[in-house]
């Protein structure tokens, strides 16, 4: 459907305007083709399960949404409190988990 | 069988899986019995439990066998979908079964995880466990969802002991303990799991590589299997080979369909097979199934030939609803045509088909929106709504009467019946707007490169011409899509038109950005080809758009922060465009911004301080190199309308 021509003879040259030989980036999971790097990185974003990149600070567990992990830690929170009173010092807890709730 | 391959797949996916039930597995796979066979005759059962079952044993047991598969499984599975003498109740429920199947595997993901699914806390007691003791932890550190930080490990197995003493509280819990369990009842077969590996060893060896396989025996007696190879946890293989049997036997099956839903919709599970039929076609088509382009190309062929049907405004809602549903999977503007430079012909004709349509056969002020009766599109014909369920009268005078189906906005619909009756069905009304909107984007785009096209010299009068009639019938579309938005929702008619779309999509986020990457589309190419039609332009305003879309979303920086580095819109590039627009058209923007509260400059202030925080959040997460891909182009256009901003201030 796209396929690319080889321009290399001299009386093809008046083609090559037309044609404009651009360099392609092709999509790995699809195979669907782009001419600008940047658009096929956008593009292929759309593939991938997204990199999780917000992490909770005490299990480690990642999420792709700044609200999920809110909801996470409110949860955990709660948790922790209800279970780990006895076992946890509270410093310790705060220490890692300080009241505000950072941010990053 | 099922609940053992659900597991399988669970546990591949974090990367240990328990050897036995991996024995349990190869077995199955061996097919010594002729098992498959015995389940696929099980497609004309009687029992709809029973076929429901059978569907899903089979499509979860072709994902756990991936690349052992077998091709003539395939084979059995896709013959009830061509091979029939006649349309009849059992032939549509085979199709239907065998549809099912292939659907479930067409749409497996590799991963996935609800965001807000704790599942991998309780599984906690298993996976940590192995984790703790694993010493190739750095092997399998890229699976994140295994992955814990080393600096919380003392915290975190005084949480996962806790969690092993305490009873399973979820169905997942249970779930997960199960195999557990069961080694542990089984407790002198695996005082020697030496052994019981060895004996596994001896037939794993032929159908699935073992060497890749890392055994781990953790304190319960449970062997698990720590994966490495990266082809565990691909399905892609699989979901080519499906796709590849059914791509033959593909313009058979459409045609049945179309005899299905054209004559025989009054047979029992008609309607049924026809929506699998569909929810199948999307699902291959979808950017998200990561399948070829090249392998899915025989699945476009047909689309053209059902366009006609959404002219058939009598097809039951639902089918409707899905078929819109297909088409705004091919025109995928948002994640794919909108960044690419050619576009495939067959969905440029499709674009073209349904700018007609709405042009030259009304199919806008022909469709039927409106919910049927209830508030739930899947209430067809034959479901009876009940307007009043009463209570017994023990219950008491105070709620001897509760509305049950007529859910709507407020009270006064329980007063005003006659209104709830003429509902609008409001995702119809989003997909249809979406897909016309999708759809004149598509056309212009591809005007615009016609247009760039040298060969097409500016003396070519026909062009010229050729241009002109698509540009009038572009903006015939959508001024009718304008009235057809403003009647259905009971706008004010001096409502503008972008504020319309907004609100129309703001509950559907991935809906409302892909519209307004197609509006400010719009606008730029029909300024960039001088269109004779000014009176687009303000209706139009992609700055209008965003300003209203700060409001839905409170101008909260965070919200625009999401969407970013979440992938489920295509706000990335709609951010990065319309910064660029603003760059380019910095006037307009004052101008637009004055407009919308006029006689300060508040609406200035407040966009652009949300653009100013956003800016700072995300270099504040560049610069801990947190943030997950390149975002340096937007962060310079953010800088960039910082300073216009600023120098505005000044001057």
């Amino acid at each position: 459907m796209f396929a690319v021509m080889q321009i290399d003879e001299d009386h093809t040259r008046d083609f090559r305007r037309k044609l404009r030989p651009k360099c392609e980036f092709v999509c790995k999971y699809c195979q669907r083709r782009f001419t600008k790097s940047y658009n096929l990185m956008i593009h292929e974003r759309t593939h991938k399960s997204p990199e999780l990149s917000f992490s909770c600070e005490v299990c480690g567990k990642s999420f792709k949404r700044q609200d999920n992990l809110r909801q996470h830690r409110s949860k955990i929170k709660q948790k922790l409190c209800s279970d780990y009173r006895m076992t946890l010092d509270a410093r310790q807890f705060y220490a890692r988990y300080p009241r505000t709730g950072s941010e990053h | 069988m099922q609940l053992m391959f659900d597991i399988y797949l669970k546990q591949n996916n974090v990367g240990t899986i328990c050897s036995r039930l991996m024995y349990a597995c190869d077995i199955f796979v061996r097919n010594r019995h002729d098992w498959i066979t015995e389940i696929v005759e099980l497609a004309d059962h009687k029992s709809k439990f029973i076929t429901f079952v059978a569907c899903r044993v089979l499509a979860s047991f072709l994902i756990v066998s991936k690349d052992t598969v077998d091709e003539n499984w395939l084979q059995q599975i896709t013959e009830n979908v061509y091979l029939f003498d006649r349309i009849n109740r059992i032939t549509v429920q085979k199709i239907n079964f065998s549809l099912d199947i292939i659907k479930r595997i067409v749409e497996w993901k590799d991963v996935e995880q609800h965001p807000l699914d704790e599942t991998s806390y309780a599984n906690a007691p298993g996976t940590i466990q192995v984790q703790e003791d694993n010493p190739f932890r750095g092997s399998s550190s890229s699976q994140s969802s295994a992955g814990s930080s080393s600096r919380s490990d003392n915290l975190h197995s005084a949480f996962s002991n806790l969690q092993t003493h305490s009873s399973p509280s979820t169905s997942s819990d249970s779930k997960t303990s199960k195999p557990t369990s069961t080694f542990k009842l089984n407790e002198p077969v695996f005082k020697f799991p030496h052994d019981q590996s060895d004996s596994r060893m001896e037939p794993a060896d032929s159908p699935e590589p073992s060497q890749s396989r890392i055994e781990r025996v953790n304190e319960h007696g449970c062997i698990t299997v720590i994966l490495t190879d990266s082809e565990s946890f691909d399905t892609s293989h699989i979901k080519c080979l499906t796709i590849k049997t059914l791509e033959h036997h593909w313009p058979i099956l459409v045609k049945n369909m179309k005899l299905l839903l054209l004559r025989y919709l009054n047979l029992s599970n008609a309607e049924n097979c026809i929506l699998t039929f569909f929810s199948l076609w999307e699902n291959i088509i979808s950017v998200k199934a990561n399948l070829s382009v090249i392998d899915t190309k025989p699945f476009y062929a047909d689309l053209q030939g059902f366009v006609d049907l959404l002219r058939n405004t009598m097809l039951p809602g639902l089918i409707y609803a899905h078929l819109l549903s297909l088409f705004n999977e091919v025109l995928c503007y948002g994640s794919t045509l909108a960044l690419q430079d050619i576009l495939p012909e067959e969905i440029c004709c499709l674009a073209h088909s349904i700018v007609r349509y709405v042009k030259d056969f009304r199919l806008l002020s022909e469709v039927r929106v409106q919910s049927s009766r209830s508030g739930f599109g899947f209430l067809e014909h034959d479901c009876r709504v009940i307007h009043d369920y009463s209570l017994g009268p023990d219950i008491g005078p105070l709620s001897s009467s509760i509305q049950l189906v007529d859910q709507s906005y407020g009270e006064d619909d329980n007063e005003d019946s006659t209104q709830s009756r003429t509902e609008v069905d409001k995702t119809m009304l989003q997909r249809m707007s979406l897909l016309v909107l999708k759809s004149v984007a598509v056309t212009v785009k591809e005007m615009r490169c016609d247009s760039s096209d040298s060969s097409i010299d500016s003396s070519d009068y026909n062009a010229i011409q050729d241009m002109q009639i698509v540009e009038r019938s572009i903006r015939d579309v959508l001024k009718k899509l304008d009235v057809f938005i403003r009647n259905r929702l009971e706008f004010h008619p001096e409502t503008p038109f972008t504020k319309m779309l907004i609100h129309l999509f703001s509950e559907q986020d991935d809906y409302l950005i892909e519209s307004m990457v197609c509006t400010l589309d719009i606008t730029v190419g029909i300024v960039y080809r001088n269109s004779m039609y000014p009176d687009l332009i303000p209706m139009l305003n992609p700055i209008m758009s965003f300003i209203e879309f700060l409001r839905v979303v409170a101008h909260d920086s965070d919200v625009l922060l999401d969407y970013l580095v979440s992938n489920e819109t295509c706000f990335l590039l709609y951010l990065l465009r319309f910064l660029k627009y603003v760059r380019r058209n910095w006037p307009k923007f004052l101008d637009t911004c004055q407009q919308m509260d006029p006689g300060t400059t508040r609406g200035l202030d407040d966009t652009m301080r949300v653009l100013i925080r956003l800016r700072l959040q995300i270099s504040r997460l560049v610069s801990k190199s947190l943030f997950p891909y390149n975002i340096s182009p937007v962060l310079r256009l953010l800088e960039v309308c910082e300073s216009l901003y600023e120098g505005n201030e000044f001057s």
